[in-house]
């Protein structure tokens, strides 16, 4: 059967291994609950070990293959209505961030965050894969299974949705606090 | 403050893994590269679904999903002298493959041993015995195929493939089947698949096609298993986001009158 183990490959395959592990740990969070999100890619490190073969030579090629290969395990493993909640792309909430940082700046995150849930989770995806992976179009569009051109378009709908959503904020905050001032006065 | 830079601070996974993920990492590639299990979660709760009644259309146990050519390479020699006919294994040979089973079954960070687990069917084609464990507590099926030639004392290669429930307790209703897990292995560039599942009453044989390949299955005590070299999943080499491999075995049944089901529809058990 010829199965034994062959030591140039695992090399190679740890040498993968180190360059994603961290990348994929957190592409996965960002995208599931920590025990979901090592099964998966423990799930998709070990079929990335059986079809190593065909792995991409340069890093963000790689990772985006394994990037791949994880959002996928995701998906499989959730069926039906949940399958959305694999693609949505979480981002910290406002409660979270107020030990990071002053109060004005999570004001404005909050509204980025307001923002961000407002968007569909195929615009969450596409949009998290530039920003938070910092993939390329061209890398991007491979982990999504589609062509650059198709992820481009999606990439630049899910920005200008985003503003569209931040800017409705600012103007009913605007709105808001003339109301207050009115009442004030 | 670009918006990009802005949302990056929201990232909820700034920064490095944790200790516990680097550990727990340093110790997954470890086991992947030394063990080349081919266990997968998804395979193991797509069983779970399935057993539920919960299945999605056309979802299988998928234990991965390379598809390439089946024809043997000289560098198979093992898979080489697969048989279309199954041949019983010894009790000997049994115990040799079951052990070499258990101990590639060795848990992954997150699953139990299967020290406890028993034989649930096996089968020898050529050099090579396929067999199936089950352990009842936790519910755990194991698949294996062991390089084993006749009369050794000890198998030279093992690959497996763990699942949850599909045990003992999956049964199909008379004169039909219930299909089980189906794993894929890679093999020095070919595929070797293995299946195994339930078979109702009055079922005498169960006939597998895939991946031009036709094979007699072994079948006993109300269930049947095969491997064979080739794939039994639809290629899934590029990430689709749609769906995952799917299953290209087709089944056909012989039953106690001599009457065949061809093509036969795996049902799900009650």
């Amino acid at each position: 059967m010829g199965m034994g183990h062959d030591a140039t490959r695992a090399d190679e395959y740890r040498g993968l291994f180190r360059d994603v592990y961290n990348d994929a740990v957190r592409f996965a969070m960002r995208r599931a609950d920590p025990t979901d999100a090592d099964e998966a890619v423990a799930t998709a490190m070990t079929i990335a070990w059986r079809r190593f073969d065909r792995a991409p030579a340069t890093l963000d090629a790689r990772r985006a293959w394994v990037f791949g290969i994880v959002r996928k395990t995701l998906l499989n493993e959730r069926r039906g209505r949940a399958r959305r909640a694999a693609l949505e792309v979480r981002v910290a909430s406002h409660a979270e961030l107020v030990h990071r940082d002053d109060h004005s700046a999570v004001d404005l995150r909050a509204d980025l965050e307001a923002a961000w849930s407002t968007l569909s989770a195929q615009q969450q995806e596409a949009l998290g894969l530039a920003v938070f992976e910092q993939l390329d179009a061209s890398h991007a569009a491979k982990a999504l299974g589609i062509l650059p051109g198709t992820y481009r378009v999606r990439l630049s709908r899910a920005r200008d949705a985003l503003r569209v959503a931040l800017d409705e904020r600012s103007s009913a905050a605007a709105h808001t606090a003339s109301r207050i001032a009115q009442e004030a006065s | 403050m670009t918006l990009d830079s802005q949302l990056r601070s929201l990232d909820v996974a700034e920064g490095q893994p944790d200790a516990r993920r680097r550990a727990r990492g340093a110790s997954l590639v470890e086991r992947i590269v030394h063990d080349e299990s081919s266990t997968t979660s998804a395979a193991r709760r797509r069983v779970v679904w399935r057993v539920a009644g919960v299945a999605a259309a056309g979802a299988l146990l998928a234990a991965g999903g390379v598809l390439l050519p089946s024809a043997l390479s000289p560098a198979q020699p093992a898979v080489a002298s697969w048989t279309a006919d199954p041949s019983a294994v010894s009790s000997a040979d049994l115990q040799v493959a079951a052990d070499a089973c258990r101990a590639s079954a060795s848990p992954w960070p997150w699953s139990p041993a299967m020290r406890d687990a028993s034989v649930l069917l096996a089968e020898r084609r050529g050099d090579v015995v396929g067999v199936v464990l089950w352990q009842a507590e936790p519910e755990r099926q194991t698949s294996c195929i062991v390089e084993l030639p006749p009369g050794s004392s000890s198998a030279t290669a093992v690959r497996s493939a763990e699942s949850g429930q599909s045990g003992p307790a999956l049964q199909a209703p008379a004169g039909a089947f219930a299909e089980g897990g189906i794993a894929q292995f890679a093999v020095d560039g070919g595929d070797v698949s293995m299946t195994s599942g339930s078979v109702g009453q009055g079922v005498v044989a169960v006939r597998l096609h895939a991946d031009g390949i036709t094979t007699e299955a072994t079948v006993a005590d109300g269930r049947y298993v095969a491997w064979w070299p080739g794939a039994a999943l639809t290629s899934d080499d590029e990430p689709s986001g749609e769906g995952g491999p799917e299953s290209i075995v087709r089944y056909d049944l012989v039953l106690a009158d001599g009457s065949v089901v061809a093509d036969a529809t795996s049902v799900l058990p009650d």
